[in-house]
């Protein structure tokens, strides 16, 4: 495919815009990229179908290759030679991967940190900016971007599938991690414009598969005549690339999200401990990224992977590679070690986990079903850690684990299209939540929540803040999104000064903030002052985040700098209720 | 429909006296009427007087009625009409006109589930309730006056609501150019002027 066949679309707001196309049912597609795989299915009228490629794959390696003056993804795999030689051309430093990991994300990020070690090209200057990146065509470092990447992939996929319905595709729902931010969710979003994809809705991958539960629950209950009880099921998904949970509540149709939480760690976490775990001296051995390095990385990530795969089904795996220049690799990896090396990452399930039971306000013996999805759930270590923590002794047996989230997306796609079905199995509604905190900064450094995790969308709160400083005639609001108790910690979506507070000592002004999470998931923020009244005090402010384009690092530091804490803001305590 | 979707949910006044509401809540009054609310039949006379509503009570003045429940329902009743209204006002099952309305009501309804599914909550609603302070009924509301209100001072609940819509009536009579075209910024301006004016 050539680099000219995809136009950069206007990535500006396309919602509200599209209308209905008689001549073909405008049916919006499920797509689930993964870090390692991505698959797309689609509404057929009767039941959500996983599309093929040309090779017989419901599951295609996410990648893009670059050579010469063309550009493949990973969807025909048109690049790779043949099927036996795809992952060694992949990791051949030619191919862009794992742009999942990477989109939205700026060099301070210790995922970009440990990107560094694929094949391929990463660059840091570590002051908080976008890392650069680049492929090898011909010996030569030619520079892309993760959403680039990810669009070539995604224009790619959209052929496929119009291929294959015969008409063309317009509208996507997508899944995503809980842990990704808003900057990540506008990236996607562009990466679809890109792509010419409308991107419908973003789902946490999690509720997808929440909802495809709540369908198969429904259809059960029709079946036996149930009491339509309400189910509680905990969701653990884990995949190359990231790691999340949800607990859902399920009756009639309505699956309620009670709890979200998640975490960047999955199966390139556990690839990269065990390639370091086997041959420690590996960073020493090349300095920069070098032919001999690119080549060496890749025989050994083939190898490990190889043996993490065989080791979900025997006691130990013997890893043996040499990796030329006399480096040689041979050792023999059991569970006890595996699980060692690993520990960290196991921890950091173990507490997503807790900490959506402890959101959801329940115990194990409150959860019906645990449902393990992603290519990580079928690491014995993660089946033993999940059910061993909701104290069940089996997973729900109904849902593949690699095809669930696509699934649920291709079910959220026709629903959100507006498509019925007769049987009913369309009649569902997923209740979302909101996955991180959304907050200002005050009180110095604090960061004050004003939608919390976990809050049901649509959501609209607020919060009446104070100012600090006599006669303080200004007010910085600084919009922040993540799970930091200090303001510094979490994302700055952006920002916007209240000015025109009529003089007076400090706390005795009552300024409301609030925040509105709008049907399509858009946040707005309104401010102003509601204590004194009158015609001398300014206009509220409405402002749509984030308004920074990037997950900036400079400019949380620049503000800082230039205003220290002439601009603060502190929370004003809650009246007692009457 | 970023446009729609930024309409705030403004006072409960400006939508409860109309049809639409009593066509929602089919059964807010099915169950017998605690003293609380004698209160609010006399601040619905005043409305009706207004020449918006009728004699039929619409609004509903405690979660309890805004989910269509008994004081005494139990939590199940509690789950199960919150999903029925979730079915009916979440965004996702709204026709596109109604995605607004129904954005705001779906919001109140969360706030009455939230409050009656946890039972230390609803022990601490229910005793505000039966000392017959209705200010804790939809602090949702209360926060979005909070940009208009134009005193602070210390005011039973009742009659609050009762100035809320009798400023409602003004600034609908005052407005009746429709407010859709206009940004929530100058809608809310429109809204302390009116309520300055007084």
């Amino acid at each position: 495919m050539s680099e000219h066949f995809y136009t950069v679309a206007s990535d500006s707001e396309t919602t509200g815009e599209d209308k209905p196309q008689p001549s073909f049912p405008d049916v919006a597609i499920g797509i689930d990229i993964g870090t390692s795989k991505c698959s797309v299915a689609v509404w057929n009228g009767n039941q959500v179908e996983l599309l093929k490629n040309t090779r017989n794959q419901k599951g295609m390696r996410s990648y893009v290759m670059f050579k010469d003056d063309t550009l493949s993804a990973g969807v025909t795999g048109a690049a790779a030679r043949e099927n036996g030689h795809e992952e060694r051309d992949i990791l051949s430093g030619s191919a862009i991967f794992n742009m999942k990991r990477l989109i939205g994300r700026m060099d301070t990020d210790e995922v970009v940190q440990a990107s560094k070690s694929l094949p391929f090209l990463v660059q840091t200057l570590g002051i908080g900016v976008r890392p650069f990146i680049a492929a090898l065509v011909n010996n030569m470092w030619r520079s892309t971007t993760p959403e680039e990447v990810l669009a070539i992939f995604l224009l790619e996929l959209k052929a496929l599938v119009e291929m294959h319905l015969k008409h063309p595709v317009r509208n996507a729902v997508l899944t995503i991690p809980v842990s990704f931010s808003r900057f990540q969710q506008t990236r996607i979003e562009r990466a679809c414009a890109m792509a010419g994809l409308h991107a419908l809705r973003l789902m946490p991958e999690p509720t997808a598969v929440a909802l495809l539960y709540a369908q198969q629950q429904q259809q059960l209950m029709h079946d036996n005549m149930g009491s339509g009880t309400e189910k509680i099921a905990l969701i653990f998904n884990m995949g190359a690339g990231y790691c999340d949970a949800a607990v859902a509540a399920t009756a009639g149709g309505v699956s309620q999200i009670r709890a979200l939480s998640g975490c960047t760690v999955g199966g390139e976490d556990i690839l990269q401990n065990i390639m370091r775990h086997v041959l420690p001296s590996f960073d020493n051995l090349y300095a920069g990224q070098t032919m001999d390095r690119i080549r060496s990385i890749g025989l050994l990530r083939i190898a490990t992977q190889d043996a993490i795969h065989k080791l979900a089904y025997q006691d130990n795996v013997e890893v043996n590679v040499d990796l030329g220049n006399g480096h040689k690799v041979s050792k023999v990896l059991d569970h006890p070690e595996f699980e060692q090396v690993n520990r960290a990452i196991f921890e950091k399930c173990e507490n997503i986990i807790n900490q959506c039971l402890i959101d959801a306000k329940l115990v194990p013996e409150d959860i019906n079903d645990v449902i393990l999805v992603g290519g990580c759930s079928k690491i014995p270590r993660i089946r033993s850690l999940v059910l061993g923590l909701c104290k069940k002794e089996i997973s729900y047996k109904n849902i593949d684990a690699l095809e669930a989230a696509v699934s649920g997306a291709a079910l959220e796609g026709a629903i959100a299209s507006g498509v019925t079905d007769p049987s009913g199995s369309l009649d569902l509604l997923t209740i979302q939540a909101t996955p991180m905190n959304l907050g200002i900064r005050a009180d110095s450094d604090i960061f004050a929540a004003i939608i919390p995790r976990n809050t049901t969308v649509p959501a609209r709160r607020d919060m009446l803040f104070t100012t600090t400083h006599d006669n303080q005639t200004e007010a910085l609001i600084a919009v922040y999104e993540g799970e930091g108790e200090r303001a510094e910690d979490n994302h700055l979506l952006g920002y916007f000064k209240i000015t025109g507070i009529p003089a007076a000592p400090k706390g005795t002004v009552e300024i409301s903030v609030c925040m509105d999470i709008d049907a399509s998931n858009v946040l707005r923020v309104f401010a102003g002052v509601v204590k004194p009244q009158g015609p001398a005090v300014p206009p509220f402010i409405e402002v749509r985040m984030p308004t920074l384009d990037d997950g900036h690092g400079w400019c949380g530091q620049a503000l800082a700098k230039t205003y220290g804490k002439t601009l603060d803001l502190a929370v004003l305590p809650k009246k007692l209720q009457p | 429909m970023p446009h729609l979707a930024a309409t705030p949910p403004t006072s409960s006044a400006a939508a409860h006296p109309t049809g639409a509401a009593r066509v929602a809540f089919r059964r807010p009054w099915s169950t017998p009427p605690r003293p609380a609310r004698l209160h609010v039949r006399a601040v619905r006379r005043e409305d009706a007087g207004g020449g918006v509503g009728t004699e039929e009570p619409a609004a509903p003045r405690t979660f309890y009625d805004l989910l269509g429940i008994s004081a005494e329902g139990s939590p199940d009743e509690v789950r199960a009409a919150y999903r029925r209204l979730a079915l009916k006002y979440h965004p996702d099952v709204s026709p596109q006109g109604a995605a607004a309305e129904n954005t705001r009501r779906f919001i109140e309804v969360q706030e009455a589930y939230e409050t009656l599914s946890d039972p230390s909550r609803r022990a601490s609603y229910d005793r505000a309730l039966a000392r017959g302070v209705c200010r804790l009924a939809f602090s949702g509301l209360r926060s979005h006056r909070a940009y208009h209100r134009q005193d602070q001072g210390d005011k039973s609940g009742w009659r609050r609501s009762w100035e809320d819509q009798v400023a409602e009536l003004k600034r609908r009579s005052m407005a009746k150019d429709s407010d859709e075209n206009l940004s929530w910024g100058a809608r809310m301006r429109r809204r302390a002027e009116a309520s300055a004016a007084e």
